[in-house]
């Protein structure tokens, strides 16, 4: 056949024929030539002749191409090779990420390093992503009011004293009300009712009641119904509405709380709180709402417990909202000195109140999760950086073709994104599954837990760290591949190209690893002994076979009611609990408490020893036990000086009380205080004589020094909640059910609740603490093995690498031995860089820790312990490729 | 009828790309292959189609002018 190719073809180029395409149409084109030539010459026409008029179809030049252009055949994208930029950015970058999709179909080498780098990206984009969930549920999402980034907690303070603050009294409330001109809402509530009787059932429940107009300023409606128009009216909470059977017709319907009777006028959404989660309520969401007079008509007489909310005029900053806060609290100061000795006021951001305890810990899991997240980064770096040197032919062949560095940069930057992304898309897999793990670790402690759940932040945060991800794992291959240079790698080959340089970088990128690792791992020894250290701090009691539990009389209504027998009622109702349960066989001691230590510290009151400086001492923060006198045994606390409290004392006239030892020294400092008088609340307070000093507990966590104790007895006082201490050797499966009955037996209606033995307690009391070891162990460990992988990739990339001067070597004589030393000790080089940047790392971090967490002092144990792991795991990931690499046959290395 | 080679093909090309005509390479011994040309299904359909505009068109011109060799 005459080469009727070479016409046809030219006349195609002006198309963006697919190749394939081109070569089926130039074929049959000339084959149509060829059918005519063969005609014409078989008609007698000689052969040149022949081949012109064939050729003649062409008329024009471009007529075959014009008659195509408008076909779909004609239009085929340009293919994708990836060189010289075509000055539209966008249009680069997407053809890049096309051809770095296609290379991860077509490319089982680059597929195994993108799963690789993947896996990487996952952990720590899921670490990342999952902390990031609850730290958005908790910390960044306003409060669920309306306007609720206005809303501020007004509480009382001493000047002395800046970690303390506590409940206002009514009068205070209303003079803030009055005389603060910052605010356009204002409103104040207190703890109100517990038993609710509906339906004849009684049930337990958290009851406030609030002033009605701040009930209504908070902007959220009732799903059902409205808020409450009178005093007899009741608003509940969805959870409650659900408890009592989801009766869409529950509005208008009467119920009783604590014997009073009232009649439900709405249904609160299920993320309304009121107070909201944190300070005031650990984990306890209110279930019912009550209208509270604000003019205080009902209120019981001297102080009381009220806390104050109020919102912010959008015009008024924070800080000019707390200032004018102060100026009124120092009016009341000087209005009523003796009532008011050292006191200011305390505002917070009504957020702050909901993540003031839980912020520390979630913010040092936010930083444990950054740098796994930035191990994982250099674990990427590392291999996509291998793949880089291996491929460094291909870079040759760019940028002998045209690519400058921002098409370089842009192709690693494709690359490093796409697999950042298929990571991250794992990652949120991952932290759907590891957040409800990490949640239900410190159920309770975590507020607003139930609005913990991604949503489009979260998806944006991992989309974000995903971008940010290939971003830093881009710059590793990028500066290995601007420093190729063409004809030098073309001509050498890439085996002999990887070079000294690219060996460093990626050496640098594995210490780097061990060393953030290094830090982790320092961090989580250090909570972990920190958390060792205070299980074995003694509590300063004896908790083993104490068992606790919680009921509540029924309580002061909102109004009391025209025969009110409940003051009288209550006090013979502690002792007839006592002694029923103190019948029961195998019962040590019992006693009730209005409050349990390390269970939330502290109820208090100021105290007053008399004949000494009032302003000394005013303000500091002092627990007030009201207990009944077996209280010290039940507890097995020790008795130091003078006697303990008896029956007979309810008699006596002044107050008897026990103190503990730290409430001596601070209160009476060398004095002998058996025998002394002091007083409660303010320098004129009821007066109260101390008989005896027992032992410190640690009330207010095992990690914190213990606030000073002051114990008179409880039969003196309602307990609005009464604690129960059982001391019984006997299991509390067997002991429950009779303690049940000997209290019903007492009241029928009254409820046990809260059982838990004192150990559950003082567990529980470290919670926060043993949920951020566990998981920044969880998160070194994590990256532990990102180190291990990076490593064991490096050495034995670089055993690869050496086969030749490795075979040379032994040729020359080398011992298995002295490779397999030359190999690990490369790896035990990096491993000890690695550890000696880590400590210090570590070591800030771990001083960070001590002042954030309390910590007492930094023990070597932490850094040793983390030196040693990460020393062996680096050994033992270098010695597997090592020892493959002495055991190589010189004659096959040297060959290969 | 007449067709030079630069309206033929895309001709052809456009058919197929319509999808009323499908080629094949076909393939015989010590030949070289060659692309045949099938009508398809849809193709036939449009063919009848065209065909009664087409005579629609040819017996509305000869009405317009009577002529008979429209």
């Amino acid at each position: 056949m005459r080469d009727w190719e070479s016409h046809v073809r030219p006349r195609l180029s002006s198309l963006r024929l697919s190749p394939t395409r081109e070569h089926e149409i130039v074929e049959e084109l000339a084959q149509h030539l060829e059918d005519r030539w063969r005609e014409l010459v078989a008609g007698g026409t000689p052969e040149d002749d022949a081949a012109r008029l064939a050729l003649a179809e062409f008329k024009e030049g471009n007529l075959l191409a014009r008659y195509m252009a408008p076909l779909q055949q004609a239009q085929t994208p340009t293919p994708i090779t990836p060189a010289a930029p075509t000055g539209h950015v966008l249009r680069d970058f997407w053809q890049d990420l096309r051809y770095a999709l296609r290379m991860l179909r077509l490319n089982p080498a680059f597929r195994a390093v993108a799963f690789l780098a993947a896996a990487a990206f996952a952990v720590g984009i899921g670490a990342a992503t999952s902390i990031y969930t609850v730290v958005n549920a908790v910390m960044l999402k306003p409060l669920p009011y309306g306007d609720g980034e206005r809303f501020v907690a007004i509480f009382s303070a001493a000047v002395n004293d800046p970690e303390h603050y506590g409940s206002l009294s009514l009068r205070d409330a209303q003079t803030y009300q009055e005389r603060t001109r910052v605010f356009d809402a204002f409103g104040w509530f207190r703890y109100a009712g517990q038993t609710l009787t509906f339906a004849g059932e009684p049930h337990r429940v958290e009851g406030v009641a609030v002033t009605p107009p701040l009930a209504r300023q908070l902007g959220v409606d009732p799903i059902l119904g409205q808020w409450f128009q009178d005093e007899t009216g009741i608003v509940i909470s969805a959870a409650l509405w659900r408890r009592l059977g989801s009766d869409p017709a529950i509005v208008g319907k009467p119920l009783a709380l604590d014997r009073r009777s009232y009649t439900v006028t709405g249904v609160m959404p299920d993320y309304f709180q009121l107070p909201v989660d944190g300070i005031l309520s650990a984990g306890a969401r209110a279930d019912v709402w009550i209208p509270l007079d604000p003019s205080g008509r009902g209120e019981p007489e001297g102080g009381g417990v009220y806390f104050a909310y109020a919102r912010r005029r959008a015009d008024v900053t924070f800080a000019v909202a707390e200032v004018d806060v102060k100026r009124v609290a120092a009016e009341i100061a000087a209005a009523d000195a003796a009532n008011h000795a050292a006191y200011t006021a305390r505002v917070f951001d009504l957020r702050t109140t909901v993540i003031k305890d839980i912020q520390p810990t979630l913010l040092l899991l936010l930083a444990a999760a950054a740098l796994l997240f930035l191990i994982s980064c250099a674990n990427a770096a590392g291999l996509l950086l291998a793949r880089s040197v291996a491929g460094a032919r291909e870079t040759a062949m760019r940028v002998a073709l045209g690519a400058n560095r921002s098409r370089l940069a842009a192709h690693y930057l494709a690359e490093s994104l796409l697999i950042a992304l298929l990571g991250a898309a794992a990652g949120i897999v991952m932290s759907l599954a590891l957040t409800p793990g990490a949640v239900s670790m410190v159920a309770g402690y975590v507020p607003r837990a139930d609005e913990i759940a991604v949503d489009w932040t979260v998806v944006s945060f991992a989309a974000g760290s995903a971008i940010l991800a290939s971003l830093l794992s881009s710059l590793a291959p990028l500066w290995q591949a601007l420093r190729t240079a063409p004809a030098e790698t073309l001509g050498r080959g890439a085996r002999t190209s990887a070079g000294a340089r690219s060996r460093r970088l990626s050496q640098g990128l594995v210490v780097g690893e061990i060393a953030l690792a290094c830090a982790l791992l320092v961090v989580s020894a250090t909570l972990i002994s920190h958390l060792r250290n205070l299980s074995r701090t003694s509590a300063g009691l004896n908790a083993d076979n104490v068992l606790t539990f919680v009921t509540n009389p029924p309580g002061l209504p909102a109004v009391p009611p025209p025969t009110a027998d409940a003051q009288a009622r209550p006090i013979p109702l502690q002792r007839r609990l006592v002694e029923s349960l103190q019948a029961i066989a195998g019962v040590d001691a019992v006693a009730v408490a209005n409050q349990l230590p390390l269970d939330g510290c502290c109820l208090g009151a100021d105290i007053y020893p008399e004949g000494t400086a009032a302003d000394l001492i005013a303000g500091q923060r002092t627990s007030v036990m009201a207990v009944s006198p077996d209280y010290f045994r039940a507890m097995g606390i020790p008795m130091r000086r003078g006697r303990l409290l008896n029956e007979i004392d309810v008699r006596s006239d002044p107050t008897v009380a026990v103190i503990s030892e730290s409430a001596a020294i601070r209160y009476w400092g060398d004095r002998d205080p058996i025998g002394t008088y002091g007083r409660f609340g303010n320098p004129g307070g009821a007066r109260f004589q101390v008989v005896g000093v027992v032992g410190d507990v640690r009330n207010d966590g095992l990690g914190n020094p213990p606030v000073p104790d002051v114990y008179v007895l409880s039969a003196l006082r309602r307990l609005e909640t009464m604690n129960f201490v059982v001391r019984s050797a006997r299991p509390v499966a067997a002991l429950l059910p009779e303690i049940r009955r000997a209290v019903q037996s007492v009241d029928p209606e009254l409820a046990i609740h809260d059982v838990a033995s004192m150990r559950d307690i003082i567990q529980r009391s470290m919670t926060l603490e043993r949920a951020a070891s566990v998981l920044t162990t969880f998160f070194a460990f994590a990256a532990l093995l990102l180190t291990t992988l990076g490593v064991y990739g490096i050495v034995s990339y670089f055993v690869r690498h050496r086969r030749a001067e490795i075979g040379t070597r032994m040729a020359l004589g080398a011992t298995s031995r002295s490779v397999l030393s030359l190999i690990v000790g490369g790896g035990v080089t990096m491993a000890a860089l690695g550890v000696m940047v880590g400590s210090v790392l570590g070591l800030v971090a771990a001083l960070l820790l001590a002042r954030v967490f309390e910590i007492g002092n930094i023990a070597p144990v932490p850094f040793v312990s983390a030196a040693a792991i990460v020393g062996v795991v680096v050994l033992a990931a270098s010695a597997v490729p090592a020892w493959r690499a002495s055991r190589l046959s010189p004659a096959v290395a040297i060959r290969d | 009828m007449k067709f030079h080679i630069d309206s033929l093909y895309p001709l052809l090309y456009r058919l197929e790309e319509r999808g009323w005509i499908k080629g094949t390479w076909v393939e015989k011994a010590d030949e070289r292959r060659r692309r045949l040309y099938k009508v398809t299904p849809e193709g036939r359909r449009v063919l009848a189609q065209q065909r009664k505009t087409g005579e629609a068109f040819v017996e509305a011109v000869r009405r317009v002018t009577g002529n008979e060799h429209a």
